[in-house]
């Protein structure tokens, strides 16, 4: 099923010190004084929306604009990082899957799996392009015959999102909402798929969602309330 | 060696690829720079096929503007080339005083005029000038169908055609040689009617016909389309003196005798050599006579052409400019219909150089399909006037695609590609985190 040539990254740890992230205006959107995940680990997000669910996440991944404190992925401190050098980790390190799946529409399911092939260096598209069509595979994508992935159903598509977030082997996975845009039974394919991909390869996953479904299959779920950890 | 010194020994093709070059390179070197070692160029094609209908307006509008900008020079230099060659053969004119550009539409042009005539004194003063090569009358005022009857003579026949198409040169009062576009054919039987158009008497010369024996090879001017008869049979036919004396044989053409020689509107001169025209040119203007270069008015009126061209060229630059800040604008908005892939991309780390090349490549093609079809509209413009001028007036206007053009179009490129990283460098500025939500 996977590219037998590409060995797996294993999960990266993340350590959390004294995070907070401000609005514009200079409030607090969120803080969280510390957190940790070993490698591998599977962190479920919940919460009432607006509470600072998805804050959390883009902040993880270093789109926050004003974040302080220290995200530590690993060895490396992604808020002591420039913005260029945080694109590179997000390159190198995370898979993202969106609620509503932001795939190319008018290109087909393999281009917008090895999606990231468009800015990799040359050497690594290879591996690249390969891993995404045994993921495509994996997921049972049809593929055959090519067509734009507009013409695909809703689960469809979130399978060749995950597909793309898996492509580049990353050490994290950050879901935002995966199951939302979904139907009840498609929603229960992609919670297996999603998780069974994620564990198989020990990749760490930090998955913002309110699907009980989802977030039963994670290892640890963290409430956040009101931009602050609840429970 | 300096720059300038090295320019000036660079042939005039060499200069114009070079400034064709050079005009270009910055949009060359800014698309690579922005593109190197990514392959943007899937995500382009999905987005210029997502907005088809909105890529291809914006298209058709830089084609347009291209186009008109593209089409003023081409046929603005037709016209020149064209209205310049149809004047070629006339180097200098002598008529009697009055309007030069009067004298130069009716002697090269054809255009009909009604005009004072120069003696046989005046003629054969300058057919006897030791510096004159040819002295041919020019007597017009008559039609058939709308073309022009002329009188000269046979070496001005030689002289305007070269050798002719088929048939051969007048010998008698009763022959004549059509141009190559005339509406008559060797062995044709014509009477000439007085005057031109609606005012033309067709049956003033009743009994007075003429047997065409020549036709002329084409010029690619209006008297391709006129009929050229012996001098003589124009004066016969309007009942005056045939321009010789009593014991005439009846052999047409020079010399003729001042008495009997009724006048002619307008005499074509050429010096044997080039220098002695500006020498004929000083001595035929005086009290009785005026001479004049066609050339010469030709250009006065080329300055004029050239003036109403840098109107038109401020209008076709105006527009461009117009038309690029609606693309820009255009662009802008497009780019915010894209701005959540743009952010996604961002998202899953592209660099900002990446997202960069893909607004930048975006407009490029958008820039570069726009200036190509308008250069080809342009031309094909062109093309279809030049057709139409050439058709009403019988003056050979081509199109070509020349280097004016070739410039306009490097440096429309050039400062709109260049413009379209304003649009580029606005996607980088956003919010990635807003832009993702939607």
């Amino acid at each position: 099923m996977r590219a037998p040539s590409a060995p797996e990254t294993m999960g990266l740890p993340l350590e959390i010190a004294d995070l907070a992230v401000w609005a514009d205006g200079g409030r607090r959107l969120l803080s969280i004084e510390a957190l940790a995940l070993a490698p591998g680990a599977c962190l479920g997000v919940a919460g009432p929306s607006g509470a600072g669910k998805s804050t959390f996440l883009y902040a993880l991944a270093g789109l926050s604009p004003r974040a302080t404190g220290r995200i530590g992925w690993g060895e490396v401190d992604l808020l002591a990082l420039s913005r260029g050098r945080r694109a590179a980790f997000r390159r190198d390190n995370m898979g993202f899957v969106f609620q509503d799946f932001l795939l190319f529409e008018e290109l087909g399911a393999t281009a917008n799996a090895a999606l990231l092939g468009a800015f990799l260096p040359a050497r690594r598209r290879g591996a690249l392009a390969a891993r995404a069509r045994a993921e495509l595979a994996a997921l049972n994508v049809p593929l055959d015959p090519p067509r734009r992935v507009r013409t695909y159903s809703g689960g469809e598509r979130q399978r060749v999102a995950l597909a793309r977030a898996l492509a580049n082997d990353p050490g994290v996975i950050l879901a935002d909402e995966p199951t939302a845009s979904l139907d009840r039974e498609t929603k229960d394919r992609l919670v297996d798929d999603l998780t069974r991909e994620v564990r198989a390869s020990g990749k760490t996953m930090i998955a913002v969602s309110h699907d009980r479904a989802l977030l039963d299959r994670m290892d640890r779920v963290l409430t956040i309330e009101n931009g602050e950890v609840a429970g | 060696m300096n720059v300038t010194a090295f320019w000036e020994r660079l042939s005039p093709f060499q200069q114009d690829l070079g400034l064709f070059v050079a005009l270009l390179v910055p949009a060359l070197l800014v698309g690579l720079a922005c593109v190197a070692g990514y392959r943007p160029y899937r995500l382009v094609g999905a987005m210029l096929w997502r907005f088809r209908w909105t890529n291809l307006l914006f298209v058709l509008l830089i084609a347009a503007s291209v186009g008109i900008g593209v089409g003023l020079i081409a046929q603005e230099r037709g016209l020149r080339q064209g209205t310049a060659r149809a004047a070629e053969k006339f180097d200098l004119i002598v008529a009697a005083p009055g309007s030069e550009m009067t004298m130069l539409l009716a002697a090269v042009y054809l255009q009909p005029a009604d005009v004072p005539l120069v003696s046989g004194d005046v003629f054969n003063e300058i057919a006897a000038n030791p510096r004159v090569a040819i002295a041919a009358p020019l007597a017009f005022g008559d039609s058939y169908e709308g073309a022009s009857v002329i009188g000269t003579t046979a070496q001005f026949v030689t002289h305007l055609s070269g050798a002719l198409g088929a048939g051969r040169v007048f010998e008698t009062t009763g022959e004549a040689v059509a141009g190559a576009a005339a509406p008559l054919a060797i062995g044709d039987i014509f009477t000439p009617a007085h005057g031109h158009g609606d005012g033309a008497e067709a049956d003033a010369h009743a009994g007075a016909d003429y047997r065409v024996v020549g036709k002329m090879a084409p010029t690619g001017s209006p008297w391709d389309r006129a009929i050229l008869v012996p001098v003589e049979a124009v004066w016969m036919v309007h009942g005056l003196a045939p321009g010789h004396g009593p014991e005439w044989d009846g052999r047409v053409g020079p010399p003729f005798a001042a008495d009997a020689f009724p006048g002619t509107p307008a005499i074509l001169v050429r010096a044997d050599e080039l220098w002695a025209n500006y020498a004929l040119r000083s001595e035929y203007n005086r009290n009785d006579v005026m001479a004049f270069f066609p050339g010469a008015v030709l250009a006065q009126l080329h300055g004029l052409l050239g003036d109403v061209r840098q109107v038109m060229s401020i209008l076709a630059i105006a527009t461009q400019m117009l038309v690029t800040a609606g693309v820009l604008t255009g662009l802008v908005v497009l780019t915010r219909l894209y701005a959540q892939r743009l952010a996604l991309l961002r998202a899953l780390g592209a660099p900002a150089r990446f997202a960069f090349a893909v607004v930048w490549s975006y407009a490029a093609a958008l820039i570069g399909a726009g200036a190509l079809l308008g250069a080809g509209l342009g031309f094909g413009a062109t093309i279809w006037i030049s057709r139409i001028v050439s058709a009403r007036t019988d003056i050979l206007v081509t199109a070509s695609f020349g280097w004016p053009e070739a410039h306009l179009l490097a440096a429309f490129v050039s400062v709109t590609i260049a413009l379209a990283m304003l649009p580029a460098l606005a996607a980088l500025s956003r919010d990635i985190v807003a832009d993702l939500r939607g």
